[in-house]
């Protein structure tokens, strides 16, 4: 047997294969998934292996960038649209701020967490110069992530798709946009390293595996006396808040810096493993709005 | 003592490389090259390995292939990934055809057989040769070549039925 192949350029395969192969491929992987992938490695070579996890994808700067580029000064509804989107963005970020590193605590954190599927939780940011924070209500079903703002105010992420739509029912519309068109706009809007990627709460808090975190002491969440591991990454400090005894997180806090301004960031009241409707992720514009992009 | 931080460094370009040809999109890329890595890592334990990059590659490709099956039994279909900045007027029309042929080309490799799949992602995409292919897989270059004719000639009559339904 040999390698040949008799290659007809008229062949629909083959047109598709040299199509395949000559598609312009990025350099290689990024340092974060470098030293993600890494990290995956030292935890395997030291028998405290989580899983075959993902790569931290998403980053804080993504969010600053697209926030900016979403121009939130020209009309109210669009406004709170932009916030929303960035809000959202931002939160999920917050919880993709853990990496690197080794904590018990937090190991034990990531290794509960393995087999979530669904999460729901509340978000509280507070902009600088506003006295009320503003309050979103997050779920996250797989890949899919949902939010929603007063108002009404919804976005979905959806990964597979790599698609975010964005409900706004003032203007009564569904604008659906593209993953990768941000990442384009936001490399566009300045010098970042890498584009903007999708965001996965639950991958990202399995990254705590990696966080090497400092005890912050005891704080009552509810009924439970919450243990507080701080920690810092690219100079913003993270501070997790962990049931001793369910080993899940209660509350994280964090500061995203979006458009020049610091925004205080609190997620809590999480829920785990608890049923959520698939409709409530799909893409498709709500019956009565108009379907832009 | 394995030296990890080379080997990322060493053959992490071509092995990302390999799972962006089939997958073609970052978010799953890099998911895939840390399983690949940890794959690797786990079939390393007890072994010699003399040529690390092709067996990521390799690993890469198998993981590459579950992803994309994944990924377009959820969608029902794959979407042409055309650059949307770059997929306006300003584009040319075989650039948009070119996409919607690998989009074809991805959607019959899920249907395949995975082996199968496998050979043809090695053989036609990364260039290996029926020897290494053979090699990697513990069987002989005359079953290299039975399973790459049959990948070949199930992919074109797959992409035949998804060409007419879609004419």
């Amino acid at each position: 047997m040999t390698d040949n192949i008799r290659h007809d350029p008229d062949d629909r395969l083959d047109h598709s294969i040299a199509a395949l192969r000559n598609t312009p491929i990025p350099a290689g992987p990024n340092a974060q998934t470098i030293a993600a992938t890494l990290a995956a490695l030292r935890r395997a070579a030291s028998g405290n292996f989580v899983a075959p996890d993902p790569t931290p994808v998403s980053s804080l700067s993504s969010v600053v960038t697209l926030f900016r580029s979403l121009k939130i000064t020209v009309y109210r509804h669009r406004k709170a649209s932009a916030i929303s989107v960035a809000l959202s963005l931002a939160i999920v970020c917050a919880f993709s701020l853990f990496g690197g590193g080794n904590s018990v605590s937090l190991a034990q954190v990531a290794e509960r967490l393995r087999s979530v599927r669904s999460v729901t939780s509340t978000a509280r940011t507070t902009i600088p110069g506003q006295n009320e924070p503003i309050i979103l209500k997050v779920e996250q079903l797989g890949r899919r992530t949902r939010s929603e703002m007063p108002g009404g105010v919804i976005t979905i992420t959806d990964q597979d798709f790599g698609e975010i739509l964005l409900v706004n029912p003032i203007l009564k519309t569904a604008t659906l946009t593209k993953m990768d068109t941000l990442a384009k706009v936001e490399l566009l809007m300045g010098p970042q390293q890498q584009p903007a990627m999708p965001f996965d709460p639950i991958r990202d808090l399995r990254r705590l595996a990696d966080q090497q975190g400092k005890s912050v002491g005891e704080q009552r969440i509810g009924n439970v006396k919450a243990k507080g591991i701080r920690s810092t990454l690219d100079g913003r400090e993270i501070t997790v808040w962990i049931d001793p005894d369910t080993k899940l997180p209660l509350r994280i806090e964090t500061v995203v810096e979006t458009a020049g301004q610091k925004t205080r960031v609190t997620l809590d009241e999480f829920a785990f493993d608890v049923p959520l409707d698939e409709k409530r992720f799909s893409l498709d514009a709500p019956p009565g709005f108009m379907p832009t992009q | 003592m394995i030296d990890w931080d080379g080997i990322v460094q060493r053959d992490g370009p071509g092995t990302w490389q390999a799972a962006w040809r089939i997958l073609g999109n970052r978010a799953d890329v890099d998911d895939v090259f840390q399983e690949a890595f940890v794959d690797a890592f786990t079939y390393s334990q007890g072994r010699t390995i003399a040529n690390w990059r092709a067996l990521l590659q390799r690993l890469a490709t198998t993981r590459a292939i579950d992803r994309l099956r994944q990924r377009i039994r959820r969608r029902g279909r794959e979407e042409p990934l055309v650059d949307r900045l770059v997929a306006t007027d300003l584009a040319p029309p075989q650039v948009a055809q070119e996409a919607e042929l690998s989009a074809q080309l991805r959607m019959a490799l899920v249907e395949i057989n995975s082996k199968h799949a496998e050979v043809f992602c090695l053989f036609h995409l990364e260039g290996w040769t029926y020897q290494q292919i053979a090699e990697h897989l513990a069987v002989s270059t005359d079953v290299v070549g039975v399973w790459l004719n049959r990948a070949r000639g199930k992919l074109r009559e797959l992409m035949r039925d998804m060409s007419e339904g879609s004419s």
